[in-house]
């Protein structure tokens, strides 16, 4: 490698390939070091496989509805492996694409495992060891994460399987655990149990999803016991062991230990950042004490022309913090600085994609008032919108939360069908500074969800119309 | 096609700029390159040509005090863009802010909702909400949202800064039996000045050091140079001895000529003399005082010396001078010469951060000095000296003052 380059970002996830396009259109020279296949876990390994398999466990579930107009259904033939790669598929194609993409912004692509090599130098091990040393002026890490692996829960992938190991499952259990009531153990919760499978959904915390609003998953825990999951709150996972073909979980729950046997177990304890290795040390970029890089302004870490985005900082887990991160980092780098020095993390939205679908971004009620926030809140249910009536998907509901004061909107909750793209309006209105009277007196398409949201908003300066 | 018109950032470091005044009339059609605005930095004074050809609308007026990268205004193609701009029809003459209320006025309850629902103001619905609550006049408040829309930050920044305004008191005021002579504000190179002063007098461990220095022969090497000045077409200056001096003396003890920042000292093999110039205020009462650098003092002879001195201080008191021309100082010179020639007059500069040195020649005086038991009449040259302890010591500071002794009356040596 004779030249410098401007950036060099480790890691070709979500937060590094949009940081490294984001680069190229700003005119830097820009390589990538993706040890695996481009697009990161969560294209390979997360949201997008994940999305494929919901969808199709959606389609496998409108049957019931198919039965009760009287069509006969012979669910025998379901072949659980072709599901499996039609996921595969899904994620493949998409990561072809980041490839397709990055060409064309003229990005280079290095196939190894990048650690920094001191200052302005990272180092390349490919596949065959050999290692190739890259000059750059910025580096960018973007290294992810991976499952958190807990003492006596470790992954045989067989048996007591990773999100990485369910999502290369091509045959169904009869019986699964999952532990973890977080994004992902309620997503494979619906997808399992939409293919049949018997599910218990184990969580610490007294609610499912214990970061988003509780009336939203409230409601959702209620779905999930009615489509036969075995919710388990307030459950701590003690112990596992494993027999012949099965795996015995003890939990000790509010009213005394449990016991779970099933055929296999999901662990789900949440992510941990890929910091290890990477040569932090050689330049000294701090870290906490779980690992994350400590990062400032436009995701400076504490040296000098080294960037830190997405999974390996203390930000939200999420694809879209770590592409936004990247895009602040790297119009940082080139001279133009974004307004907005950080991420705000009231300004980010969370979206859980199982049905009912649950999304929200800001404060929330019990946030609220565990704070002593003042706040005026209204709930829209979604069997008050003609729309869900219409399509027999009343399950769910709106929430908005304002500030007494003023109207601004403080945060914004939905849980039901279509929860994560109606969102995307009441984030809209919060991150313009738009008041829940804004958002009543624009005018709604009828029949839509999203009226949903506009009487939510009535609710907060008056009365909502269908209620 | 609008454009903002933004003021730029136009010197490093640059955060701030006050508006001195605009060229043109509101509405006024401008050609591009047409001096357009003249902005006041910290102690430069810089005019702005009109980026393009249209018509210029502005938002912000003489006196305003903005950050960078704020918008002064702007500057719209045609004459129909114009008046969207002004909005409600408004001639192009009807200058805007003829009417404008001052800063800070207390509007009637409801009166921002009435002018921002008919298009004047581009806020968002929470900042009219929250102006409309601190009975803030929005059009006082410049935007700096997407497009230029009034967001939150901006009302709560116009509300945090509007008790500042409202204690602006008229120009004079007589109270009982004081009489008030002016009023000088603390803005531009004033308040600069007392920014960069209190900044060094509670940041650095200043210590101060008094010597004389023997300059008879320094004179009367003068004196020969002052005879050939039409060879030399100069009159070659006391201060450019002295700023030779410097440059030697840093040679000999180069922790003199260093910057002490983010708890490093860097020591610098370029010796680049600030020298400190007095210059007039903005009134009658006040002062100003710029520090231009004269780079690479240790590879200049005196000539070169002497012509640089002349024309960064020529370009000083014309207000010609950019940041450049001020940055990179590793060493400073504030002679008391001009003040009170003939007296023995020198002070207790403060430093220049992050310098290290500042380096005080007052003027030679005649005194009577014990040479081999004789009291003998010389001219002896007052110097203080101060420096930071935190970067130098005692010891070294006796070197460096022992060396410009040595250097200042032994003229010679700085041949070598």
């Amino acid at each position: 490698m004779d030249k410098a380059y401007d950036i060099v970002v480790i890691g070709g996830g979500p937060g590094g390939y949009v940081a490294a396009i984001r680069a190229a259109q700003l005119g830097l020279s820009v390589m990538v070091v993706e040890k695996e296949a481009l697009g990161g876990v969560c294209l390979n390994w997360g949201c997008i496989p994940s999305k494929n398999l919901i969808q199709q466990a959606e389609e496998f579930h409108t049957l019931t509805a198919m039965e009760k107009l009287g069509v006969k259904v012979d669910r025998s033939g379901l072949d659980y492996s072709k599901v499996q790669e039609n996921s595969r598929a899904a994620a493949k194609t998409l990561s072809n694409g980041v490839g397709g993409l990055l060409r064309k912004n003229g990005v280079r692509v290095i196939k190894g495992t990048g650690r920094l090599a001191g200052v302005g130098k990272v180092a390349v091990t490919g596949a065959d060891g050999a290692v190739t040393k890259v000059d750059a002026k910025n580096v960018i890490i973007a290294t992810g994460s991976r499952p958190i692996e807990a003492e006596g829960f470790e992954f045989d992938e067989t048996r007591v399987l990773s999100s990485t190991g369910i999502l290369a499952m091509s045959t169904l259990p009869k019986s699964m655990v999952i532990l973890g009531g977080g994004a992902i153990g309620c997503e494979f919760a619906f997808i399992m149990n939409a293919f049949g499978v018997e599910v218990s959904l184990v969580e610490m915390a007294e609610h499912l999803l214990p970061t988003e609003d509780h009336e939203c998953t409230d409601l959702l825990a209620k779905s999930f016991v009615a489509r036969g999951i075995n919710v388990l709150t307030s459950a701590r996972a003690k112990s596992l062991a494993k027999g012949a073909n099965t795996v015995t979980v003890v939990l000790e729950t509010p009213q005394g230990g449990k016991i779970i046997e099933t055929d296999r177990a999901l662990a789900v304890f949440g992510r941990k950042p890929n910091t290890e290795n990477i040569g932090l040390e050689t330049v000294g970029v701090k870290a906490d004490s779980r690992g994350f890089i400590v990062v400032g302004d436009y995701n400076q870490t504490s040296v000098k022309g080294v960037f830190a985005i997405g999974d390996v900082t203390a930000a939200p887990m999420l694809a879209h913090v770590a592409s936004r991160e990247g895009e602040h980092a790297v119009e940082f780098i080139a001279g133009h600085p974004p307004r907005t020095k950080n991420v705000n993390a009231e300004d980010v939205p969370s979206t859980i994609y199982c049905e009912p679908q649950v999304a929200g971004f800001g404060l929330r009620e019990d946030e609220a008032r565990a704070k002593g926030i003042a706040i005026k809140k209204s709930v829209f249910p979604y069997r008050g919108i003609g729309k869900a009536v219409a399509m027999g998907r009343v399950e769910g509901l709106v929430k908005l939360i304002a500030d007494p004061q003023t109207g601004a909107i403080l945060g914004g909750h939905v849980v039901g069908l279509n929860a994560t793209e109606i969102i995307h309006e009441m984030l809209l209105a919060k991150s313009s500074e738009l008041l829940a009277e804004d958002l009543t007196q624009m005018i709604h398409a009828h029949p839509t969800l999203s009226e949903g949201v506009m009487e939510a908003a009535k609710g907060i300066i008056g009365k909502p119309i269908h209620m | 096609m609008i454009r903002d018109l933004i003021l730029p950032q136009l010197a490093m470091g640059m955060s701030e700029g006050t508006i001195v005044g605009w060229a043109v009339a509101e509405g006024t059609l401008v050609e591009r390159d047409q001096p357009l605005v003249s902005i006041e930095t910290e102690k430069v004074t810089t005019d702005l040509p009109a980026p393009s050809r249209g018509y210029v609308h502005m938002t912000a007026k003489a006196g305003d005090v903005l950050a960078v990268e704020k918008s002064m205004g702007q500057i719209a193609d045609t004459e129909d863009e114009y008046r969207s701009l002004v909005a409600g029809g408004a001639s192009p003459s009807a200058a805007r802010f003829a009417s404008e209320p001052e800063k800070g006025r207390v509007v009637a309850d409801g009166e921002v909702i009435t002018r921002a629902t008919c298009g004047r103001i581009r806020a968002s619905g929470l900042a009219k909400v929250i102006a409309r609550q601190n009975q803030l006049d929005l059009t006082s408040v410049v935007g700096t949202g997407p497009g230029g829309r009034i967001v939150r930050r901006d009302v709560m920044e116009a509300l945090a800064s509007r008790t500042h305004v409202v204690a602006e008191v008229p120009q004079t005021a007589n109270a009982g039996t004081m009489r008030e002579k002016a009023r000088i504000p603390l803005t531009g190179m004033r308040k600069v000045i007392a920014e960069r002063m209190l900044t060094a007098k509670t940041t650095a461990a200043h210590t101060y050091a008094f010597f004389e220095a023997d300059v008879g022969k320094l004179l009367a090497a003068r004196q020969t140079m002052l005879a050939r000045e039409q060879e030399l077409g100069t009159r070659v200056s006391l201060l450019a001895f002295q700023v030779r001096a410097v440059a030697v003396a840093c040679r000999h003890v180069p922790i003199c000529n260093s910057t002490l920042s983010n708890d490093v000292i860097t020591v610098w093999d370029n010796v680049n003399v600030g020298i400190a110039v007095a210059l007039p205020g903005k009134g009658e009462y006040d002062s100003g005082l710029v520090v231009p650098v004269l780079r690479n003092a240790q590879a200049k002879g005196m000539l070169q010396i002497d012509q640089e001195i002349k024309e960064l201080v020529g370009r000083a008191r014309k207000g010609e001078l950019s940041a450049a021309d001020m940055a990179d100082g590793t060493i400073t010179l504030s002679s008391t010469g001009g003040f009170a020639p003939g007296a023995w007059a020198v002070s207790t500069p403060l430093l220049n951060l992050p310098q290290v040195v500042n380096f005080q020649p007052g003027s030679p005086i005649e005194k009577p000095v014990a040479v081999d038991g004789q009291m003998v009449l010389r001219s002896m040259l007052p110097c203080g000296l101060s420096f930071d302890h935190r970067a130098v010591d005692g010891a070294p500071i006796g070197r460096f003052a022992n060396k410009l002794i040595d250097l200042l009356s032994n003229p010679e040596l700085m041949l070598l």
